[in-house]
């Protein structure tokens, strides 16, 4: 395993896109609650009220209990700059043929994949530590709160980040596998993820009725483990907890990989 | 009986309408340098591709080192197909480095397998800023590193000039000379000729000959023959007992004849009979005229 992934990080470290994508999701992830907190300041600062309240207690993005489901919700949009080094990762090997090499060299196609496979299981969880770290600090600095074991509340949403980063760069990944060229590859899995899929889901919930099977579309259904949370400001019944999205996305992992494995052992390279 | 490295038995690959590959056996032993001759589209790539587990076959089955045919035999070999394939922006020396990795080698070789093909003072430039010379060079001492015992070349001097041609050539041969088993696909012959010494060759997927170099070369001796008097050349020579089979053409005969005599013997013959020769031209038998027989009656 551990040759695998060094095999895998030496490719990695010695390429510029990825240094270039880690890179941009590191200045999205702290510029997050920069900017959140700039924003609330400004809002303070301005006395703006709505029905007697302060707009900064209507959405309270700092909460304590809320910061961690706030946080991972938004850090979920950057998420595709992870999923842009996944699928470059993979389409370079079939574009320069390296792959074919890799194999020929004395990989199996097993070994190959499982290479990938790991090095997507580490860049989740790294990026689920650096999150981590961005919660508790910026919980120390914002959250105006005494008690501390206050910040250690609602952690699971961490948990919950890293399922949705692992199931979601594995379905990329998938993508990337199937079609082999990295701009179509993306262009295709952006325009499944903005256009299709909504479609689809549209179509199955208001149209045919069947309003449970909107959970268990790729994109929705992994969309549901961190759920939007400030919806619930408005509509206070609508945060029912489930654990469907969690056994979704699991399901959706043993599928990604599967079927990837199945793709790449057939394949005449 | 010398070990075997490979072994093939019934190699079968369809695409969907044509027939890549069609029941290929063949046998290669230790040492050999072997070579896989035939045009192109004939079914070279994909019987290395086979061999190398980038192709599945559709069926029919393959031994190397009478063990198996895992990733742990391939690492036992060195092996490029159709052209060099590296990391564009890593430079030659990350890349024999990653390939170390792959085959679990000390990356103490690479210095070695760069100094025998020549790029040791370029092995901190980008792959991409290689021509294509030094790139199939580089494609060579990658497959040097794990020091293997068998070495796989798929049409190693395609697209180079007379002097890379050359410089691949003698690689090979030197490579050869320390023991290693060779396999060379090439659609020339004059190439397999020089460096090889066992050879098949392979039309639309189908093995159609298999054989030695050096005893094919020389198995018949054939030499062009004109007198004054054709007649009397023709019945004559026809008597020689070395004498296989002859050929009309317009101003000479062309005559065929067993490996076993030369042409001292052909002409001290023809004195003795008697017989003004005006043209004698011993012909060298070598493959390509060989190549095209076997093409020919294969047809």
């Amino acid at each position: 395993m551990f040759r695998l992934l060094d095999i895998e990080f030496y490719k990695l470290r010695n390429s510029k896109y990825f240094w270039i994508l880690l890179i941009l999701f590191m200045i999205f992830l702290i510029s997050v609650p920069i900017s959140v907190n700039l924003f609330f300041e400004t809002i303070r600062s301005n006395k703006m009220t709505r029905e007697g309240r302060t707009l900064v207690n209507y959405v309270s993005f700092f909460y304590t209990e809320d910061l961690w489901h706030n946080l991972t919700y938004i850090y979920k949009l950057g998420t595709i700059l992870l999923a842009f080094i996944t699928m470059i990762s993979i389409t370079n090997e079939y574009n320069y043929k390296t792959i074919k090499q890799n194999i020929i060299d004395g990989l199996s196609k097993k070994e190959f994949l499982l290479s990938k496979i790991y090095m997507i299981i580490v860049l989740s969880l790294f990026v689920t530590f650096l999150v981590g770290i961005i919660g508790v600090v910026t919980g120390f600095l914002y959250s105006q709160t005494s008690d501390l074991s206050l910040i250690f509340e609602n952690i699971k949403y961490l948990g919950f980040y890293f399922i949705y980063v692992l199931t979601f760069l594995l379905f990329s990944f998938f993508i990337a596998n199937l079609i082999k060229k990295s701009g179509v590859s993306i262009a295709i899995m952006i325009f499944y993820i903005i256009m299709i899929e909504p479609i689809i889901v549209a179509i199955s919930t208001y149209g045919l009725k069947i309003e449970w099977l909107s959970s268990f579309y790729p994109i929705n259904g992994i969309n549901n483990l961190i759920s939007n949370p400030f919806s619930r400001h408005f509509f206070k019944d609508l945060n029912r907890f489930t654990l469907t999205p969690f056994f979704v996305s699991i399901f959706y992992i043993i599928l990604y990989i599967y079927l990837t494995y199945k793709i790449l052992k057939n394949r005449d390279l | 009986m010398s070990e075997i490295v490979l072994k093939t038995n019934k190699l079968t690959k369809q695409y969907r309408d044509i027939r890549a590959i069609d029941n290929l056996s063949f046998t290669i032993r230790k040492g050999t340098t072997f070579g896989l001759l035939g045009p192109n589209g004939s079914g070279k790539t994909t019987t290395l591709g086979i061999l190398l587990s980038v192709i599945n076959q559709t069926s029919g089955s393959f031994t190397w080192f009478e063990e198996g045919n895992s990733n742990k035999q391939r690492k036992r070999i060195g092996a490029i197909l159709e052209g060099p394939h590296f990391y564009e922006n890593f430079t030659a020396y990350k890349n024999l480095k990653l390939i170390s990795k792959i085959k679990g080698v000390g990356d103490n070789q690479i210095e070695r397998v760069l100094k025998e093909v020549d790029l040791y003072n370029r092995k901190d430039d980008k792959f991409k800023t290689y021509s294509l010379g030094m790139k199939q060079r580089l494609a060579i001492a990658s497959a040097l590193l794990s020091d293997p015992e068998v070495l796989i070349l798929d049409e190693p001097t395609n697209g180079l000039d007379p002097q890379g041609i050359a410089d691949i050539r003698e690689l090979i041969i030197k490579i050869a000379s320390t023991g290693k088993t060779v396999i060379l696909a090439s659609h020339l012959l004059d190439e397999v000729e020089k460096v090889c010494n066992e050879y098949l060759v392979l039309k639309e997927g189908k093995l159609i000959h298999k054989g030695k170099v050096d005893q094919d070369v020389t198995n018949s001796l054939v030499i062009e023959l004109a007198s004054p008097d054709m007649i009397k050349l023709e019945t004559v020579i026809k008597s020689n007992p070395y004498f296989i089979s002859l050929k009309h053409n317009k101003n000479f005969f062309e005559v065929k004849f067993d490996g076993n005599t030369d042409f001292t013997l052909v002409a001290n013959f023809l004195f003795e009979n008697k017989i003004i020769i005006s043209h004698f031209l011993v012909l060298k038998k070598n493959l390509e005229t060989q190549f095209l027989e076997i093409l020919e009656q294969n047809v």
